[in-house]
């Protein structure tokens, strides 16, 4: 029931956004205005489709590849943070000055390095995710409940056990929270790669389409991008749902 | 790990389940120290059901990790049937039921009481037997396949229970087991908890703020005082056994529960002054 109303709600809101978003273009109607309206929205990624599809692939395929390998080192420099505290911390110190670099001021960078290719697109998106998953996941390992451990302790569990029954096990609804945050922020950071040369990429279309002034275009790639994140985001959140409903973050439906 | 101490040779031989000898207890903090526990001396038999009850920070919950091993005195001894404590947590001669249940979320009720037979690596057909047994004993018999999550908090503690003794412990180890429950709820889990130390023959430990749930339940009773944590009294509970819900209407029951409080008040507020 409650769900019901707030659905309504979200309803009623959304179309209240859509309504003056078409309100604006339509008060700016006419040739050159730099305002796409919702319906004229629709139909332009209908009308680029042929050139969307291949750039969303692409860009989807740089931002999954550099999301798994941020993802993949993320998770072995946190576990290894289980058994070497002070390894760990000096890790996460380097990973946030990593972190603090714009990635738009390493991409040129990455560029000389790698060229143009996918190297360099998927290591933006990997050091977009990557940091996101370190932090939640190795903190999420070092804050298991120490009456657990304790528990587990008493029973004569080896350290191995511990962390694999215990301490994992715990700490996986915080990483699979962590990947809400890095799917988009990958998805993004190729999207951004993509500036610094590519030969396609929803980035390329973003580009080619403001040099050109092609509105829709513009519109339709920024749409697509958007898209691609949220539903980055919606892929982990209903796994994490799915895979943790005993986790409080879970119990209640919120986002 | 730890010195061996010669004086206790003679008291490791008389049998006693549980030696502590002027066991004391200080944390670092940084800048200064915390005394939690300073010249505790005690010693408990075999099957004797004994109880810790004290203001709240005077080191109860300190104690029963000390005597489990699962933190290093700063002085004294912990000797559990002769051994030191680590020693005895490694042989798996506790059980220890938490503040919280501490059950794992993810698994069902029954792989909850199988965690320990996996950990020790008690085969599969009997460690299914084993659990089920213990499900029976603590009355959750149809909750086996349900998520803790679903449980009420009375029958989460009944479910840490049968997992504490699923390892056939020598000693068991309470630490506020009942704490968060109401008082009827609480008096008909002691009257289990009761009947399920009488089935295990254990020796058991327990740690309270409820000065009735103590006398209810143990043989004795041990006094702490705060800051730092001492022993400044200690009871014999005389009643019979088994004890049953009728008796906390009697006198003598009535008798105990109010020396006891007298004593928790005046350590209290009197302190270090109390007896030694
Ligand atoms: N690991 C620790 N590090 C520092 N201080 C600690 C630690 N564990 C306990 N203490 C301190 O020791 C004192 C006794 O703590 P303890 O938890 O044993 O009290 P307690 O009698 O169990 O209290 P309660 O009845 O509230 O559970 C407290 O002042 C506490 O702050
Ligand atoms: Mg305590």
């Amino acid at each position: 029931m409650r769900r019901l109303t707030s659905g309504v709600a979200f309803a009623a809101l959304y179309g209240l956004l859509i309504f003056l978003w078409w309100l604006i273009a339509y008060l700016n109607r006419g040739a050159g205005s730099p305002f796409v309206g919702p319906v004229q929205l629709v139909r332009a990624v209908w009308d680029q489709w042929p050139v969307l599809q291949p750039s969303l692939a692409a860009t989807a395929e740089e931002a999954a590849l550099g999301f798994a390998a941020g993802v993949c080192l993320a998770v072995v420099l946190s576990l290894v943070t289980i058994r070497f505290r002070y390894l760990g911390t000096l890790i996460g110190r380097l990973a946030l000055v990593l972190y603090s670099l714009p990635l738009i001021a390493i991409a040129p960078l990455l560029v000389i390095w790698f060229g143009a290719g996918l190297v360099t697109k998927v290591t933006i998106a990997a050091l977009a995710s990557f940091f996101l998953v370190l932090v939640n996941f190795s903190t999420a390992l070092v804050s298991t409940d120490r009456q657990a451990l304790e528990m587990m302790e008493v029973i004569g569990a080896p350290f191995m056990t511990v962390s694999v029954r215990v301490r994992i096990p715990y700490a996986l609804p915080s990483l699979f929270a962590s990947f809400r945050a890095a799917a988009p922020a990958a998805v993004i950071g190729a999207t951004v790669a993509e500036w610094v040369g590519a030969n396609q990429g929803l980035g390329i279309t973003i580009l080619s389409a403001m040099q050109s002034y092609s509105i829709p275009l513009l519109w339709s790639s920024i749409f697509v991008v958007s898209l691609l994140s949220l539903v980055s985001y919606g892929f982990f959140a209903v796994l994490g749902r799915k895979l943790f409903p005993w986790h409080e973050s879970n119990a209640t439906s919120g986002a | 790990m730890i010195s061996t101490p010669a004086p206790l040779s003679q008291s490791e031989t008389a049998g006693g389940a549980i030696t502590v000898d002027s066991l004391g207890m200080t944390f670092d903090l940084g800048k200064q120290s915390l005394t939690a526990l300073a010249g505790i001396s005690l010693e408990m038999k075999h099957g004797e059901f004994c109880s810790f009850i004290g203001p709240s920070g005077c080191g109860k919950s300190t104690l029963l990790r000390l005597i489990a091993g699962l933190i290093e005195p700063s002085v004294g001894t912990v000797r559990v049937d002769g051994e030191d404590a680590a020693t005895a947590r490694q042989k798996r001669k506790f059980g220890f039921v938490f503040q919280d249940a501490v059950l794992l979320p993810w698994r069902t009720v029954i792989e909850n009481i199988e965690l320990p037979m996996i950990v020790a690596h008690v085969p599969k057909q009997e460690r299914r037997q084993k659990a089920k047994d213990l499900l029976d004993l603590v009355g959750l018999a149809d909750f086996a396949q349900v998520a803790p999550a679903k449980l009420s908090g009375g029958m989460a503690r009944r479910v840490a229970i049968a997992r504490s003794l699923v390892l056939d412990p020598s000693i068991l180890l309470l630490d506020e087991p009942f704490g968060s429950l109401d008082e009827i709820t609480r008096q008909r889990m002691n009257v289990e908890l009761q009947r399920i130390w009488a089935a295990e023959r254990c020796t058991a430990v327990l740690v309270t703020h409820n000065v009735g749930e103590a006398v209810f339940l143990s043989d004795r009773v041990i006094v702490l005082g705060a800051r730092p944590g001492r022993i400044i009294a200690e009871r014999i509970i005389d009643l019979p056994r088994p004890r049953t819900l009728e008796m906390i209407g009697e006198p003598r029951f009535f008798e105990h529960t109010r020396q006891l409080s007298g004593v928790l008040l005046s350590g209290a507020v009197v302190g270090a002054e109390s007896d030694a």
